[in-house]
């Protein structure tokens, strides 16, 4: 979860729409470059993104509008985890103030995700996919639920669109396992873990008597 | 009568009657004087259940899923083993005595291995108390002659004991959940003294915690449940007689009697039309087995 957070992050700042057209331009830039361990959806891949890849980045997702509402959709998020890869879509080091309105809105946020088949919880689980196939990384046969993939707009108000979530999930699953570092050894969720219980000190009060 | 007062009334009422027909079983159980360990058994055992089940209802602060089971794992030990015995009495008896002396032994091994490097202060009570186990095991047979056996005494496991007597399903749904709390498993403690933190920011961690659970009835049916069972069996296979223990049901009519007022009495006829049977909130759901 930790891993496509920052999707949904977007979609809360912004819109899911925005979140997949900023998708879509990442895919566009990266496409045909030969970087086959990488789809650019996990917050871990910003990790292994070189200097200029990243300035490169930036300059594309400025030639099609999306880089300032996209840093500024994301700087609330990044100043509660400044050293997340992401940051180095910003053009300076976040901050690191912690906003305590945006945390408790976070933290609602995260609560929703928990359950990896609520609607936003598919929707930031479809952007891997996208930059899947925006990628030309990822085919899908006809007739199998992942090629009606736009229908997971309305999840999940249809049946069919029901169908698409669980590819998704499936698929991601699938796709973590292979490109993700093991559980142990991701830098980035690790850190997301360390840094929320800095944010969230855990209490023991309710050990002593009441 | 406060109710403090009517509890402790309740309490030895209860008492009373367990011991009663704990007595009338003992009375009615012939020894046969060519094998008097079955006697001294099957008695004794029927006494540890009686035992457990007064200690359990005469504590209600212990009706909840911490500590009740740990009493009712331990009669259902008690309840295998008893039925397992009465399969076969003349053998099996001497078989659980002879462990249980086997494990005195072992224990007074160690006890004069400690003596050797005990202080001064503490050496004439730990002399006195290695003669007070000898003297115990020298009443039944000379402790040198006893042979330590630390396995199972039986031989078997609880599992295959309670298979043999045809109680698997009562191994299976009691023994094995009251086990986790006796043996604290992570499927009890991780429930009970454990749960995930508040915010989904630190779900990783979970709490450690003392969850406070409220004193359950339910507990104390269940240990008189188990203690008929154990009354039956003796009345079927050593009495051979038909099974007659209702302390069960004795104990929910007393409590009818003693705590309900004439307009609970209504509300609760009432309920117990669209409810059937008590709240159980600590055994596992199929303990009533």
């Amino acid at each position: 979860m930790p891993e496509l957070i920052w999707w949904d992050v977007i979609a809360d700042r912004v819109s899911h729409r925005f979140a997949a057209k900023v998708a879509e331009e990442i895919g566009k830039y990266f496409k045909g470059k030969d970087d086959r361990d990488h789809w650019w959806a996990f917050t871990s891949d910003y990790s292994h993104l070189s200097e200029d890849g990243a300035t490169g980045l930036k300059v594309h997702l400025s030639q099609g509008n999306l880089l300032p509402q996209l840093t500024e959709s994301l700087t609330d998020f990044l100043n509660l985890y400044p050293s997340c890869p992401i940051s180095r879509l910003l053009d300076s080091r976040p901050s690191g103030i912690v906003d305590v309105r945006y945390l408790l809105r976070f933290e609602d946020r995260v609560r929703e995700l928990e359950d990896k088949r609520s609607r936003n919880g598919v929707l930031i689980q479809s952007q891997a996919i996208y930059l899947g196939f925006v990628l030309g990384r990822l085919h899908v046969r006809q007739g199998l639920a992942l090629a009606d993939f736009p229908e997971v707009e309305h999840y999940p108000k249809t049946e069919k669109s029901l169908a698409v979530g669980a590819s998704i999930c499936a698929a991601v699953s699938m796709l973590a396992g292979r490109m993700l570092p093991k559980y142990s050894e991701d830098a980035w969720v690790q850190y997301f873990w360390r840094r929320s219980l800095d944010l969230r000190p855990l209490n023991f009060r309710n050990l002593e008597i009441q | 009568m406060s109710s403090e007062s009517k509890v402790e009334d309740l309490f030895r009422a209860i008492d009373a009657k367990i011991r009663r027909e704990l007595s009338l079983r003992c009375q009615a159980y012939m020894p046969d004087f060519r094998m008097p360990e079955v006697f001294n058994v099957l008695t004794a055992l029927l006494a540890r259940q009686a035992t457990l089940t007064i200690e359990l209802a005469s504590a209600p602060q212990l009706w909840n899923g911490h500590s009740a089971p740990l009493f009712l794992r331990a009669m259902t030990d008690v309840h295998i083993t008893l039925a397992w015995i009465l399969l076969d009495v003349k053998t099996r008896a001497r078989q659980y005595i002879d462990h249980g002396l086997g494990q005195a032994v072992l224990e007074l091994e160690h006890r004069k291995k400690g003596l050797e490097s005990a202080d001064e202060g503490s050496k004439e009570d730990l002399e006195q108390m290695i003669r007070a186990y000898q003297a115990w095991i020298d009443t039944q047979r000379w402790n040198f002659l006893v042979e330590i056996n630390v396995g199972a005494w039986s031989g078997k496991t609880t599992r295959e004991m309670a298979d043999e007597a045809g109680i698997l399903d009562f191994y299976n749904y009691v023994y094995t959940p009251f086990s986790q709390c006796a043996h604290s498993t992570w499927y009890h403690v991780g429930r009970y003294n454990s749960g995930p933190s508040e915010s989904p920011l630190t779900r990783q961690l979970w709490m450690p915690r003392m969850i406070e659970l409220p004193s359950d009835v339910w507990n104390l049916s269940l240990a008189a449940k188990y203690l008929d069972k154990s009354f039956n069996a003796f009345d079927e296979k050593a009495l051979g007689r038909p099974p007659s223990s209702r302390i069960r049901d004795w104990i929910s009519k007393e409590i009818e009697a003693r705590f309900r007022s004439e307009d609970d009495k209504q509300d609760a006829s009432g309920r117990e039309k669209s409810q059937s049977g008590p709240h159980q909130t600590a055994g596992p759901p199929n303990a009533d087995k």
